[in-house]
C-alpha cells in the first residue's frame, strides 16, 4: 500500500510549490497596487498637464481580427508625436484576437501585465463582468477632471459605460442604431412586380412570400441574417437589460418579463413556424453554418430576417437590396457599448488613461489617423470630403472603436454602397438618429453575480430550445412550454426577481 | 505463459548494494521530471480558484472563499444527470467497442501478404486523424444536411425511403458518434497496435505451427496475451479520463443542434454553454477539478483491482 | 516468413482494409472537392463529391495572406520539428528509467507522473508561471514548451514498451559487457523501439502541428512567430465571432471568405503531415525490430 505514504509527501510538494507561487503573485499584485495609490495623489492637483514629469506610456489594447496591420508602427509613431504635445504621454498600442479578448485580458490582468486602456468589444458581454471582478476601476473622478471633452462629445451615451451607478467605460460614438426588420433581394421585387411600401408587419409579408413561392418553388425565400440567431429573435423587440433573462418589450413599461412568454414572441415563433411548413424556409435552417447575409449576397435566397436595418432603405452592393423595418430604432444600452474603452485596474496612471480619451475624441486630426492611416499614404481625399482608401491597403480599422465618429470623414466605398450621395449622408444619418428613442432601461446594466449558478443553467438550455423554436423547425406548440418550464426549473423566476430588484433601484436612484 | 516471462525485463528484486549505479538512470529521468515540475506541479497552485470568487483587484488567488459555490451550476438542472450519464456511457461505448475493434482491425492488417498495399492502406487509414473535428463537422454534414445531404439525397432518395432529418432525431446520434469516434482514431489505433504485434518474435508462431496449431488458436495463444498488458494499460488510462469527452466530437459534429441534446450533453459541452457568455474562470476551473477528482478516484479503484487480478501490469 | 501467413487470412485483410480506406479516403476527397467549389454553388447545394462549378477563388483569398503564411508554416514546422524531437526524447529516458521495477522510488515516481494525467492547473495559472517565472511570452518557447513538451501518456506508453518489449538477455548481456546504461538506452532501447518512438512522435508532432492555442496566449499579435493554425485558427474563428455578435457596421461577414475557404484553409492545414508520415512509415511497417535484433 504505497499509495498512503505517498500523498503525504505529495501534498507537502505541492504546498511547498504553492508557498512559491503565492509569494511571487502577490508581490508584483501589491506593487502595482501601490503605484497606483501613489500616482493618483500626485496627479489630481490641478486639472492642467504636468509636462515635467518623464512623459507616460498608455498601453491600449484593441480588438483585431487576428493579426496587427501591417503599417502600425508609422501610425503610432505619427499618434505619438502629437500625444507627446498635448498630453506627455505616448500611446503603446497592441491589438487582442477579437474572439478571444476575455481570455487574455483575464490572464494578463492575472498576472499582472501592463494594461491601461482595454477595448471591450462587444462591451455589453464583458463590462458587468469586468466591473464585477474588478479588473477594471471606476473613472468618475478622472473624468470630471480631464474628460471635459467626453462629456460634451459623448455626453448622453456615458450612461451606457456605467455599472452600480459608478462610471466604468466610455462608449464610443457609432453611426447610429439599426433597427430590425427584412431585407429582400431587389431585383426578385422588381421581377415580380411587388410594392413593399406600407409593409410593417408579419402578416403584411404572407402575400409577398405566397407570390414568389408560386413562381420560383425551390428557391428558398427566408433566412436569418447569421446562422447561430434564430428568426423569431431578429423580429422581436426586447431589452433584456443585460442577459436574455426577463427584460423590457415594447409594452411592459419597466416591468421585466420573460421573452419568451410574451405575445410578440410567441406569435412570431409560431408565424415563423408556419412559413417553415408552408416550406418557405430551408430545412437545414437551425443547422446551416452559412448566414442569411451571405446567401442574400448570393442570390440564394428570397430574404433574411435581419437585425442591421438602417436609414438607407437596403445597400446597393453586391446586389441591390430592400429593407422592411419592423419597429422604430430604439437605443439601449448594449447598443451603446459594442465599443467601450475602460481602464483596468492595474493602470498606473488612468489619468493619462483618460486624458487620451478626451484627447483622442476631440480631435478629428487623431481619429482619422487612426481610422484611416496618414493621408496621402494610406488615403486620400476625396472632393466631396470623403476619404479613398482602395489603394493601400497597409493600415484601416474597420470598426468604429477609435475616436469620433462624427469628426471623422466617411468612406468613400462605403457611402457608395449604400445609395446616398455623400453630402445627403450625414443630413439622413442625423434625421435617423434624432428620431431614435432611448429605452427606458437606458443606462442601466444587470450585475448577474448574485445568481451566476442559475446564469449558467439558464444559458445552456436557452441553447437547447430558443434557436430550432425561433427557426420554426420544430413544433412551437408543444415545445415552447417546455421550453419555459425548463427556464423555470432552472430558475428564472429567480434572476428575474433579482433583474427587476436591481433595475428598479436603479430607476429609483435615476429619478432622484 | 512462457513467452511473457522470457520478454519481461529484469524482474527479480536486486540487492540493494548498487545505489550508486542508479544515478545514471535518475539523470535520464531527470530532464522530464523538470518539465514535469514546471507546467504540471507548479500550475497545480491555480486550482484554488475553483473554490474562491473571482476577483482581479489584487492577485486572483486572494478572491474570497466561497468552497463549493462555483460547482453548484454543473448540479442546477436536470441536465446534470443526462450529461453525466451520457459522458460515462460514451466512454465506456468507446473504451470496449474501440478495443475490440481495433485489436481485430489490427490483427487483420498483419496477416497481408504484401507489404506495398499494407503500406498504402496504414496511410489511407490515418487520413481522418489528422483532420480537426470542426472540418468533420462539415464533412458530416455534407452527407447528413436535410436539403442536399448526400444520403438523403442520393441513397435514400432513389430507395424511395423518405428523407430522415438527421439533426433532429436524437435515436441515430449515438451510433453516428460511435462511428465517427472509431473511424477517426482507427489509423492511430492500428498504427498503436501495430507497434506491438510486429515486435512478437515469429519463433513463436513458427513452433506453434509446428506443434499444428490453427491461425485462430496462433491469435488466442500468443498474439492476444501478448497484447494483453498494452490492452490492460490504455483501459485504466481510459477509465481516468472517463469524465472528460471530445469536445468537437460533440459539439461540433452534432452541430451544437438543440434537439439533439439529450444523447449529445456532456460534461464538456454542458460547461462550455453555461460559461460561454458568463466568461467565469473560476467555474471553468471548478468543472475541470470536479472532473479531475472523479477520473483520480476510479483510476485509483481500477488500478487496485488490476494489482489483484495481474499485478505486473498495474500502474502503479 | 510467407508460408506462416494463412491465405484466406490475408483475403480478410484486404477486405477490411479495403472497406477501411474507401471511409477514410472519400471524406478527404469531399474536402479537397469543396474547396474547389465555387462558393455560389456551395451555398445552393452543400459541399459535393461531383460540385456543378469548379473555382480556386478560396486558395486566391489564401494565397493573398501568402507572406505571413508562408512565415507560419516555416514556424510551424520548425516548432513542430524540434518539440517532437526534445519531447520524445526526454519522455523516452525517464520512460527507460521507469521500466527498471527495481529502482529506488519507482513507486512515488509513477504516482507523481499518473497525477500529471489527471489534474492541471488550468490556463491561468500555467500562464503566470511561464510569463512571470520563464518570461517565455513572445519568445519560440511560448510556443513549445507550455503543455505540448511532453505528457504522462507518452511516457506510460514508452515504459510499458520497454518492459515487455526489450529482450532483457540483451540488456544483461550488454550491462555485463561494461555498457553504462546511458549506452544502453542509446544503443539498444532505442533503435529496438523505433515503431512506439513513431506512434508517440506522430502524437506529438500532431499535437505541435494543430496546435493554436499557445500563440493564441504566449505570442501578442504583433509577434512575427505566428504559427500556421494560429493564422488560420484567427481567421475561422474571427468569422465565426463575428456571426455571433452584432459587432461591425462597416464590416459584414460578407466580406470575409466562408464557406469554401474553410476547406481549403483544412486543405492547406492538413498537406504537411499527410506527406510526412509515408517517410517515417519506412521504419514501421517493415518491422525495425527485425533487422535490430541480430544480437
Amino acid at each position: 500500500m504505497k499509495e498512503k505514504k505517498i500523498l503525504p509527501v505529495l501534498m507537502a510538494t505541492i504546498l511547498t510549490v504553492a508557498v512559491v507561487g503565492c509569494g511571487n503573485g502577490n508581490n508584483t499584485n501589491s506593487s502595482t497596487a501601490n503605484n497606483s495609490n501613489q500616482s493618483k495623489t500626485e496627479a489630481s492637483e490641478t486639472g492642467k498637464i504636468n509636462f515635467n514629469e518623464e512623459p507616460y506610456t498608455i498601453k491600449m489594447n484593441y480588438a483585431v481580427l487576428g493579426q496587427e496591420q501591417p503599417d502600425l508602427s508609422k501610425i503610432e509613431a505619427k499618434l505619438n508625436e502629437v500625444t507627446l504635445k498635448e498630453i506627455n504621454a505616448k500611446v503603446d498600442l497592441e491589438g487582442v484576437s477579437l474572439y478571444n479578448t476575455a481570455n487574455v485580458y483575464a490572464l494578463k490582468a492575472s498576472s499582472g501585465e501592463k494594461m491601461d486602456l482595454m477595448m471591450l468589444m462587444p462591451g455589453s458581454s464583458y463590462l458587468s463582468s469586468f466591473a464585477g471582478r474588478k479588473m477594471i476601476r471606476p473613472i468618475d473622478k478622472e473624468i470630471a477632471e480631464w474628460g471635459p471633452a467626453l462629456k460634451e462629445t459623448a455626453g448622453d451615451l456615458l450612461p451606457a459605460g456605467q455599472f452600480k451607478g459608478e462610471q466604468y467605460a466610455v462608449p464610443q460614438i457609432t453611426s447610429g442604431k439599426l433597427t430590425f426588420g427584412f431585407t429582400l433581394n431587389k431585383n426578385i421585387l422588381d421581377k415580380y412586380n411587388i410594392d413593399i411600401t406600407g409593409v410593417s408587419s408579419l402578416d403584411d409579408m404572407d402575400a409577398i412570400f405566397e407570390k414568389v413561392h408560386k413562381s420560383e418553388p425551390s428557391l428558398t425565400l427566408l433566412a436569418p441574417e447569421v446562422s447561430s440567431s434564430d428568426m423569431a429573435s431578429f423580429l422581436v423587440y426586447f431589452d433584456g437589460l443585460g442577459n436574455t433573462y426577463g427584460g423590457l418589450t415594447d409594452d411592459s413599461g419597466t416591468k421585466v418579463v420573460n421573452l419568451f412568454e410574451t405575445e410578440q414572441w410567441v406569435n412570431t415563433a409560431k408565424k415563423v413556424r408556419e412559413w417553415y411548413q408552408k416550406g418557405y424556409i430551408s430545412k437545414d435552417v437551425s443547422t446551416s453554418q452559412d448566414d442569411g447575409g451571405t446567401l442574400l449576397d448570393n442570390g440564394k435566397v428570397f430574404a433574411t430576417a435581419s437585425g442591421s436595418i438602417h436609414f438607407n432603405g437596403g445597400a446597393t452592393v453586391p446586389i441591390p437590396k430592400r429593407t422592411i423595418a419592423l419597429h422604430p430604432p430604439v437605443l439601449t444600452t448594449a447598443d451603446s457599448q459594442l465599443f467601450l474603452w475602460a481602464v483596468s485596474s492595474s493602470s498606473e496612471r488612468p489619468d493619462k488613461a483618460i486624458q487620451f480619451l478626451n484627447l483622442l475624441n476631440s480631435s478629428k486630426e487623431l481619429s482619422t489617423l487612426l481610422k484611416y492611416g496618414i493621408e496621402g499614404e494610406h488615403y486620400e481625399l476625396n472632393k466631396d470630403g470623403t476619404v479613398d482608401t482602395s489603394k493601400n491597403e497597409n493600415y484601416r480599422n474597420d470598426w468604429l472603436m477609435f475616436g469620433n465618429y462624427n469628426l471623422m470623414p466617411l468612406d468613400s466605398s462605403f457611402v457608395q454602397s449604400s445609395g446616398i450621395s455623400a453630402d445627403k449622408y450625414r443630413a439622413r444619418e442625423k434625421e435617423w438618429n434624432d428620431k431614435t428613442e432611448k429605452s427606458p432601461g437606458y443606462g442601466f446594466m444587470f450585475d448577474p453575480t448574485p445568481v451566476k449558478t442559475e446564469v449558467a443553467a439558464l444559458d445552456a438550455i436557452v441553447q437547447q430550445y430558443r434557436k430550432v423554436i425561433g427557426n420554426g423547425s420544430v413544433d412551437t406548440d408543444e415545445l415552447l412550454k417546455k421550453f419555459n418550464d425548463s427556464l423555470y426549473a432552472a430558475g428564472l423566476q429567480k434572476v428575474m426577481d433579482e433583474k427587476q430588484r436591481q433595475f428598479d433601484e436603479w430607476l429609483a436612484t435615476k429619478g432622484k | 505463459m512462457k513467452a511473457t516471462s522470457s520478454l519481461r525485463l529484469e524482474n527479480k528484486p536486486r540487492k540493494k548494494i548498487h545505489w550508486k549505479s542508479y544515478i545514471p538512470l535518475y539523470l535520464l529521468a531527470l530532464p522530464a521530471l523538470i518539465y514535469l515540475l514546471i507546467n504540471n506541479y507548479l500550475p497545480l497552485y491555480g486550482m484554488q480558484i475553483a473554490f474562491r470568487e473571482l476577483d482581479f483587484s489584487g492577485s486572483i488567488f486572494s478572491g474570497k472563499f466561497v468552497w463549493f459555490d462555483n460547482f453548484k451550476f454543473l448540479f442546477a438542472t436536470d441536465n446534470a444527470w443526462i450529461m453525466t450519464r451520457n459522458t460515462v456511457l460514451y466512454n465506456l461505448l468507446f473504451i470496449v467497442v474501440g478495443t475490440v475493434f481495433s485489436v481485430a482491425v489490427t490483427i487483420l492488417f498483419n496477416e497481408i501478404m504484401s507489404k506495398k498495399i499494407a503500406k498504402f492502406y496504414q496511410s489511407a487509414v490515418l487520413i481522418p486523424y489528422f483532420i480537426s473535428m470542426v472540418i468533420v463537422g462539415y464533412l458530416v454534414f455534407a452527407f447528413l444536411s436535410s436539403d442536399n445531404g448526400f444520403i438523403n439525397h442520393s441513397i435514400l432518395k432513389p430507395l424511395g425511403i423518405d428523407p430522415i432529418s438527421w439533426y433532429s432525431e436524437p435515436k441515430y446520434w449515438p451510433f453516428i458518434l460511435l462511428f465517427i469516434h472509431t473511424w477517426k482514431a482507427m489509423g492511430y489505433n492500428l498504427m498503436f497496435y501495430t507497434a506491438r504485434i510486429i515486435t512478437i518474435s515469429k519463433d513463436y508462431y513458427e513452433a506453434a505451427k509446428i506443434d499444428g496449431a490453427t491461425k485462430w488458436q496462433q491469435i488466442r495463444h500468443i498474439t492476444l496475451p501478448l497484447l494483453k498488458p498494452v490492452i490492460i494499460l490504455t483501459t485504466i488510462l481510459a477509465i481516468g479520463r472517463i469524465f472528460y469527452s471530445d469536445f468537437g466530437l460533440f459539439y461540433q459534429v452534432p452541430m451544437n443542434s438543440g434537439a439533439l441534446y439529450d444523447v449529445t450533453t456532456t460534461i464538456d459541452t454542458y460547461s462550455f454553454r453555461a460559461l460561454m457568455n458568463l466568461g467565469d474562470i473560476t467555474m471553468s476551473t471548478a468543472t475541470g477539478v470536479y472532473q479531475s477528482v472523479v477520473g483520480f478516484i476510479l483510476i485509483l479503484i481500477a488500478n487496485a483491482v488490476i494489482k489483484k487480478i495481474s499485478k505486473e501490469d498495474s500502474l502503479f | 516468413m510467407i508460408e506462416n501467413k494463412d491465405k484466406r487470412w490475408s483475403v480478410a485483410g484486404h477486405f477490411i482494409m479495403i472497406i477501411l480506406s474507401v471511409l477514410a479516403i472519400a471524406p478527404f476527397i469531399l474536402l479537397l472537392m469543396s474547396s474547389i467549389t465555387d462558393e455560389g454553388t456551395a451555398l445552393q447545394n452543400g459541399y459535393s463529391f461531383f460540385p456543378q462549378k469548379f473555382s480556386l477563388d478560396a486558395y486566391s483569398y489564401i494565397a493573398t495572406q501568402w507572406g505571413l503564411i508562408g512565415r507560419g508554416y516555416l514556424v510551424s514546422i520548425f516548432v513542430t520539428i524540434v518539440g517532437t524531437f526534445v519531447g520524445v526524447s526526454i519522455s523516452a529516458m525517464l520512460a527507460y528509467t521507469l521500466s527498471k521495477h527495481d529502482l529506488p522510488g519507482r513507486g512515488l515516481l509513477m504516482f507523481l507522473l499518473t497525477f500529471t494525467m489527471l489534474f492541471n492547473g488550468g490556463l491561468t495559472s500555467t500562464y503566470i508561471v511561464y510569463t512571470q517565472i520563464f518570461h517565455i511570452k513572445d519568445t519560440i518557447f511560448g510556443l513549445l514548451l507550455p503543455n505540448l513538451l511532453m505528457n504522462a501518456y507518452f511516457v506510460i506508453m514508452f515504459k510499458n514498451y520497454f518492459e515487455h518489449t526489450l529482450p532483457g538477455a540483451l540488456v544483461e548481456s550488454a550491462r555485463i559487457d561494461g555498457a553504462t546504461e546511458f549506452k544502453i538506452f542509446y544503443k539498444i532501447a532505442v533503435p529496438l523501439s523505433v515503431p512506439m518512438f513513431v506512434t508517440v512522435g506522430m502524437t506529438s508532432a500532431l499535437s505541435y502541428w494543430n496546435d493554436w492555442t499557445n500563440g493564441m496566449y504566449y505570442l501578442s499579435t504583433n509577434s512575427n512567430i505566428q504559427s500556421i493554425q494560429t493564422l488560420l485558427n484567427n481567421i475561422n474563428e474571427n468569422i465565426k465571432f463575428l456571426q455571433q455578435n452584432n459587432v461591425g457596421t462597416t464590416v459584414t461577414t460578407a466580406d470575409l471568405p466562408s464557406v469554401t475557404v474553410r476547406m481549403a484553409i483544412a486543405v492547406v492545414g492538413v498537406l504537411p503531415m499527410l506527406l510526412l508520415f509515408p517517410l517515417f512509415q519506412r521504419w514501421f511497417v517493415n518491422g525495425a525490430t527485425e533487422g535490430a535484433v541480430k544480437e
